[in-house]
């Protein structure tokens, strides 16, 4: 018999606050969480704007680990995972054999950036390399701070490394390797990577609107999200919670450009075909897709284009939204933290809003949800992640009562 | 596991040679490839000397105008899939892309260019940044050229992680295969020789020679006979590591088909264990196909610093698990191959394995490269250290890699018949 898959537990940080509750309010509000950006300075930059968390003071204690070696990044993850496993119930008895999965595309770069600027500057004493800079350091320290003793995989596949490390965990249960995986994906805002994105004119100087005509650019943010995934039966049998099944996975290169998604949407179309064709679903058992919906002109045509050769004429009844209009682009932590928030859209009857959609484009006809609060039974979602260096990945996630 | 999967193709680009041929003759006659550091200067500095791929030409493997201005540890992967993909006798225009899947294995990444663009940021400000030195520095972008190149359109990925991360992108390679109905995989693992690294490792007492005691290092009282640099593998005089880089990359493909195309199979992936704590990793799974009274070759990650007694307790706890037949287990073949090629991080476990597949494919175990063990009387019977190459009727190897933060990573590979 198939082994299902279930999410037991959620943890989740983000520009709208800390936890799931939340984050939840800020969906159902469509509140804009993107702000001009305070933790460097941004003068000379053509976009000012980002979803940073502000007021996050880490008070966790911790067992083995010392607190001021940490990255920013390690921080985050250990408050989200606290709520993930608490949520599954698991803060006293988590597997030591556990496996953990993170996606991430920057590690620990903050300390990477002090790190760099000390030895530009002629100091040659900072450590970080050796600490918490390397993207691999996270969940090596999450997983000594937690007893475990199983394998860490850390997926670095830019903006898809949370979709890729989920899928892959996803995959590790129903093939009987393992019975339970923490997995998650985040990043943390950077001045490295906000000049990256600006020397490569990505950033907007307006705002962040996926999917309209007027879009132009996208906004960064920071981020993590972490989920408990648990075989069914077992998940049952210890009276876990059940927040969603992941029923279905998949994933493609573009082999096309580095920056540029292939115009003509194979690469995306093709994770989304092998994600639905692994669930054993069709077009009109979606209610709702999650897109990875950047706000770039490329990227929103070439997601546009990719459902709609997937799902044809069902497009019209599929609700679509980016919500990375209210908290920007979390980069490797933007497909969990997308997931998280699609699962709980999913399990509230309430389409997570896009905001910003003022003009509709008639390269991008979708059925856009353009505010918040629509109510709507999602039986089924899709979550769309496509990243640099081309590659693509799509998750399917059903209600437990679907 | 049986041997679903197997070796196909190899590609090395690395400091003792570029090709699999040139690569194994280093070994095999003990022609190690570090010399003295030219890519930065390092006259003032304490260490000299590295394992660099010197005037790499990646025209001369694989000309493709789209690749000229990458960084390093792209070039180098690029070159080595080239001849990874030749070596199985594939070609990239006549396969299904959709069906080929490509997972590298990193530590640093494109590390020179982080650097470069994060210190025009720092001395110019924002304006001037280079957004070709950005998109070139992330850490799948060695993984995103070699997809471009080869139109690998099953899966791209990248995995980061310290020294055993190229045996955790087979661990993964494995896994992806088997779920995602891919009919080959390229494998890899790729690094490349920076001065921050560099300077960053010396400093901390990670690089050989080392004079300098530091708290990460560990290592004993400085005696001035050490002062000739090299990795010495579980050495009593062992004084860290000597950086190098390179990549090498394995094609990977189902048994059947590769047997039903004719291919030359090196050898079957038998089983493989990652783990965050090597040290409390459970390998009796492993210690029957090791110990036994067959030959068996173990091609080890030590690598002249503290890592070399938790690798030697593990190999050694592999023989103390299975003693019901003791007296008729043949000790296995010990070697190392990183003062021939230098510590190659994420690259180096992949080459581990390449020498691993290669000793099983030709039956020849090459030097072992590990001459003054640890004195510790534990240590002394981990195996037989041949000095020389050694014919031998090798069934199974295992590949084993510890990293800095006490991470380890193991491989079987077993003969393909």
């Amino acid at each position: 018999m198939r082994r299902r898959v279930v999410v037991t537990g959620m943890g989740i940080i983000t520009s709208l606050g800390l936890g799931k509750k939340e984050n939840l309010l800020g969906i159902l509000e469509g509140r804009n969480a993107i702000k001009d950006i305070a933790s460097f300075e941004v003068s000379g930059y053509r976009g000012k704007t980002g979803g940073e968390i502000r007021d996050f003071n880490f008070s966790k204690k911790l067992k083995r680990l010392k607190p001021s070696r940490l990255d920013r990044a390690t921080k985050l993850l250990l408050v989200a995972i606290d709520e993930a496993i608490n949520e599954a119930r698991l803060v006293e008895n988590l597997p030591s054999e556990t496996p953990i999965i993170l996606g991430t595309t920057l590690g620990g770069m903050l300390s990477g950036e002090s790190y760099h600027r000390d030895i530009i500057c002629g100091q040659k004493g900072n450590p970080a390399l050796l600490i918490d800079y390397l993207a691999h350091h996270q969940g090596l320290h999450i997983a000594d701070e937690y007893g475990l003793c199983g394998s860490a995989f850390t997926v670095s596949n830019a903006c898809a490394s949370g979709a890729n490390a989920i899928g892959f965990a996803y995959n590790e249960i129903r093939s009987g390797c393992a019975e339970m995986v923490l997995v998650g994906g985040y990043d943390t805002m950077c001045e490295f990577t906000f000049a990256g994105f600006n020397s490569l004119q990505a950033i907007t100087q307006t705002l962040c609107r996926p999917f309209d005509k007027n879009r132009d650019g996208l906004v960064l943010g920071e981020g993590v999200g972490i989920m408990v995934l648990e075989e069914m039966a077992s998940a049952v049998s210890r009276n876990a919670p059940l927040l969603a099944e992941i029923i279905g996975y998949g994933e493609s290169s573009d082999a096309f450009h580095i920056t540029r998604p292939d115009p003509g949407g194979e690469g995306a179309s093709l994770a989304i075909f092998r994600a639905l064709s692994d669930a054993g679903v069709g077009s009109g058992d979606i209610d709702y897709i999650n897109a990875h919906g950047t706000g770039t002109p490329f990227n929103d045509v070439t997601e546009a284009k990719a459902i709609q050769k997937i799902f044809g004429p069902a497009c019209k009844n599929i609700a679509v939204s980016s919500v990375k209009s209210m908290i920007g682009h979390l980069l490797g932590g933007a497909s969990a933290v997308e997931a998280i928030i699609t699962i709980m859209a999913m399990n509230e009857g309430v389409l997570p809003p896009n905001l910003n959609y003022e003009t509709h484009d008639p390269e991008c006809p979708l059925n856009i949800v353009d505010g918040p609060g629509q109510r709507a039974l999602i039986r089924r979602a899709v979550s769309n992640s496509f990243g640099f260096g081309g590659t693509n990945a799509a998750i399917v996630f059903q209600g437990i009562n679907a | 596991m049986t041997e679903e999967f197997v070796i196909t193709g190899i590609g090395i680009v690395s400091a003792a040679g570029i090709g699999k041929d040139a690569f194994w003759d280093a070994l095999i006659n003990g022609k190690s490839g570090l010399k003295k550091i030219t890519r930065f200067d390092t006259r003032h500095k304490k260490n000299h000397f590295g394992g660099e791929v010197a005037d790499f030409d990646l025209d001369a493997i694989f000309s493709d105008r789209r690749f000229r201005r990458v960084a390093n540890i792209s070039k180098y992967s690029l070159g080595s899939s080239k001849l990874a993909i030749d070596d199985a006798g594939l070609d990239p225009c006549k396969w299904d892309g959709t069906k080929v899947g490509l997972v590298v294995g990193v530590t640093h990444g494109a590390i020179s260019y982080s650097r470069e663009f994060h210190a025009a940021l720092v001395k110019e400000g924002p304006i001037n940044v280079s957004p070709m030195l950005f998109s070139d520095s992330v850490l799948n972008i060695a993984a995103s050229n070699v997809s471009i190149a080869f139109s690998i359109k099953g899966a791209a990925h990248t995995i980061v992680g310290g020294i055993p991360a190229g045996l955790d992108a087979i661990a993964y390679a494995i896994k992806i295969m088997k779920n995602s109905c891919l009919d080959i995989c390229l494998v890899g693992g790729a690094e490349e020789i920076d001065s921050i690294v560099f300077d960053t490792y010396a400093r901390f007492g990670l690089l050989s020679p080392n004079t300098d005691i530091g708290k990460m290092g560990r290592l004993r009282k400085f005696n001035p006979q050490d002062l000739v640099e090299g990795i010495k593998p579980f050495g009593i005089n062992r004084n860290g590591f000597v950086i190098g880089e390179g990549a090498c990359m394995l094609l990977i493909e189902n048994k059947r088909a590769a047997v039903a195309r004719g291919a030359r199979i090196y050898a079957g992936l038998h089983g493989v264990k990652t783990t965050v704590h090597a040290i409390s990793a459970n390998l009796s799974g492993f210690s029957r196909d090791i110990c036994n009274n067959e030959d068996t070759y173990i091609s080890t990650g030590a690598n002249g610093t503290k890592n070399d007694i938790i690798e030697a307790e593990m190999l050694q706890s592999l023989y103390d698990r299975d003693q019901t037949h003791a007296h008729s287990i043949k000790k296995p073949f010990i070697g190392n191959i990183k003062p021939i090629v230098g510590e190659c991080f994420a690259a180096g476990s992949l080459m581990q394995a390449a020498s691993a597949a290669m000793a099983l494919y030709t039956g020849i175990i090459p030097p072992s490269n590990i001459r003054s063990i640890i004195q510790d009387s534990r240590f002394k019977d981990l195996g037989r250290f041949n000095p020389f190459p050694e014919k031998s009727e090798v069934k199974k190897a295992l590949v084993s890699s510890i990293g800095l933060k006490g991470e380890g990573s193991f491989l079987i590979l077993k003969n393909p018949d």
